[in-house]
């Protein structure tokens, strides 16, 4: 039987490349790509079986209305395996309530690599980065503070064009 | 004396460091660094790739070894020594245990700057590939609407008050790309960084730039400057100039490269077409924009394409369009579509300048002047016999001044021997 994959859309720069060495990579299976409504289907020709027109623009604003349509015709169609093109959060979710037997992703080099998001981990990268951002912040302030701008370079360039002149 | 195959031998041992890129190259200054070394390489002259690959920084510093024709060494940068003495601590140490005759620092942002002084070499040369060296916010050197005219080594003091407020919001997040992650290693804020920016530049033997106007600008190193222009691969370009599909077909004006960035004038272009369809002229003008969405009534966009498609692209192009608001170093997709054999409309903005040839490989005007570009375009669009003859000259220029193999022959070969033993 007819392996049956899902692909959701991306505008990385990788998408059309992964897309093309999936197709090569699999050239018996089904490929369904999941793609928003009135996107220019000449960039995606030869790379897929079938495109239904299931998620969001890029200029439209994501909401929980287009995810749940989403998510209700993948478990529907318990496809064998769903990728998607970043190891984010958000998609680590979509995959996890996509009822598919196998999650993977697309690196930017091509692979394709299973899913793996820890929930934890990543609230802590993400508030780790917030404070250190902060602390380096307060620490170039302070320093700025002890040793202020001054406008002496173009003091000196004005001494040495008068000089000049 | 030359090779079997035409090219002078050079020997010595010269090291490339670069702190920026992914090999092998994508796409931009990392292909210059790569055609100058295989070029160097085929010459007999042994060279080698230093890399510094810095922890928790991805997108920066991956090498896939085994697809490049020359070695490399690839120096890990551990958290914990993401800081200027180590790090020039540990550069050193690899460039040491391979005794090179000549280092090349290729493409990186501050840490040219504070790294360069710490370096012991015999000699030491610089590649500036856009205006790294000249501003401290980022590589572009273009604030409120027009090129900056301040220069780093001419007022450090506004130049690093004017980064400090630019790269705030971005320090703040915590999100570092690329250049606010150098501004923090370097230091770039502190009072003492404009005096390490002029001995950096004191310290270099020698300093390529691009074009003549960065050369301007650096005049207090005159003697040591040279410019080498960059250049392209000629047999792919070449075969994209047969374009028996032009015929017959409606006219297209293409405009390739990042064109989302709006440095890169898209809006310019924009405009200019409004204006021509509105006297009548009917024409398609495709964008390599990465969002095939973008697609707005005057423009087609293409999508992500891999150089191989969008050298197909010029195949099919009557026109190209470059109308950067920056002063682009180079401009390497105007030589492509040179290459090509399409003629030319660019701003007359630092590196285009010398390209193009006013009237005979194409025209310039004024950046950011929709009406100019308009004009000259209309002249093209109403002239097939213009077209051709410049597109002829232009595809003449581009493959007698821009191929590597002649760029490396007559600026590389002759700079690189005066510093060899």
């Amino acid at each position: 039987m007819k392996k049956r994959f899902a692909v959701l859309y991306s505008l990385a720069p990788h998408f059309r490349r992964s897309l093309l060495a999936l197709r090569e990579e699999e050239p018996d299976s089904h490929i369904t790509l999941l793609l928003p409504p009135g996107f220019p289907q000449e960039v995606v020709e030869g790379c897929c079986d079938e495109i239904l027109a299931l998620a969001p623009a890029s200029s439209q604003r994501r909401s929980l209305k287009h995810a749940w349509r989403l998510i209700r015709y993948l478990r529907r169609e318990r496809f064998d395996c769903f990728i998607v093109f970043f190891n984010s959060p958000a998609l680590w979710l979509l995959t996890q309530c996509s009822g598919a037997r196998e999650c993977a992703y697309f690196s930017q080099r091509g692979a394709r690599c299973p899913m793996s998001m820890s929930f934890l981990r990543s609230v802590y990268a993400l508030v780790g980065k917030r404070i250190r951002g902060r602390y380096m912040y307060y620490k170039i302030k302070w320093d700025i503070y002890r040793h202020p701008f001054s406008d002496t370079s173009r003091a000196a360039d004005r001494k040495e064009q008068d000089g000049d002149s | 004396m030359t090779t079997p195959n035409g090219t002078t031998p050079l020997n010595g041992r010269i090291a490339f460091l670069d702190f920026l890129f992914c090999w092998p190259p994508k796409g931009g200054a990392d292909v210059d660094v790569y055609s100058v070394m295989t070029g160097l390489h085929r010459r007999g002259c042994q060279v080698k790739l230093f890399v510094p690959a810095f922890a928790g920084c991805p997108g920066r510093g991956e090498v896939e070894a085994d697809v490049l024709s020359f070695p490399v060494e690839i120096v890990p940068v551990p958290r914990k020594r993401q800081q200027l003495p180590a790090l020039a601590e540990q550069l050193q140490k690899a460039l040491d245990g391979w005794r090179p005759d000549i280092v090349i620092v290729c493409h990186g942002y501050l840490l040219k700057t504070a790294l360069i002084p710490m370096l012991k070499a015999k000699t030491l040369i610089s590649r500036i590939y856009a205006n790294e060296i000249f501003c401290l916010k980022d590589a572009f050197h273009y604030k409120d609407g027009a090129p900056c005219p301040l220069y780093l080594h001419k007022e450090p003091e506004l130049c690093r008050k004017c980064a400090a407020e630019h790269l705030e919001t971005q320090v703040k997040k915590g999100l570092w790309d690329p250049w606010t992650h150098e501004y923090i290693i370097t230091r770039g804020w502190d009072s003492s960084f404009g005096t390490a920016h002029r001995n950096a530049l004191d310290r270099l033997d020698s300093i390529i730039v691009y074009n003549e106007s960065i050369k301007g600008a650096l005049s207090p190193w005159d003697s040591k400057v040279t410019v080498i222009p960059g250049g392209i691969t000629a047999e792919p370009v070449v075969s994209a100039s047969a374009h028996p599909e032009k015929q017959g077909q409606g006219m297209r004006v293409l405009m390739a490269g990042r064109v989302e960035d709006p440095l890169k004038g898209l809006a310019v272009l924009e405009e200019a077409c409004c204006a021509l369809r509105r006297k009548g002229y009917a024409f398609e003008v495709q964008v390599t924009h990465y969002d095939p969405f973008f697609g707005r009534p005057e423009l087609k966009a293409t999508g992500w394409l891999s150089h191989g498609e969008t050298l197909a692209l010029y195949r099919n192009a009557h026109i190209a369009v470059v109308p950067s608001l920056w002063e682009e170093a180079f401009g390497l997709v105007a030589v492509e579509a040179m290459a090509a054999g399409v003629p030319v409309c660019a701003s007359r903005t630092g590196g285009l300048q010398e390209i193009i040839e006013e009237g005979k490989t194409g025209f310039l005007f004024k950046p950011g002047d929709s009406a100019a570009l308009a004009d000259v375009l209309e002249k093209l669009l109403q002239d097939p016999e213009l077209r051709k003859r410049m597109g002829d000259a232009a595809q003449q220029r581009a493959l007698e001044e821009y191929a590597w193999d002649k760029v490396i022959e007559k600026h590389y070969i002759p700079l690189l021997k005066g510093f060899l033993p």
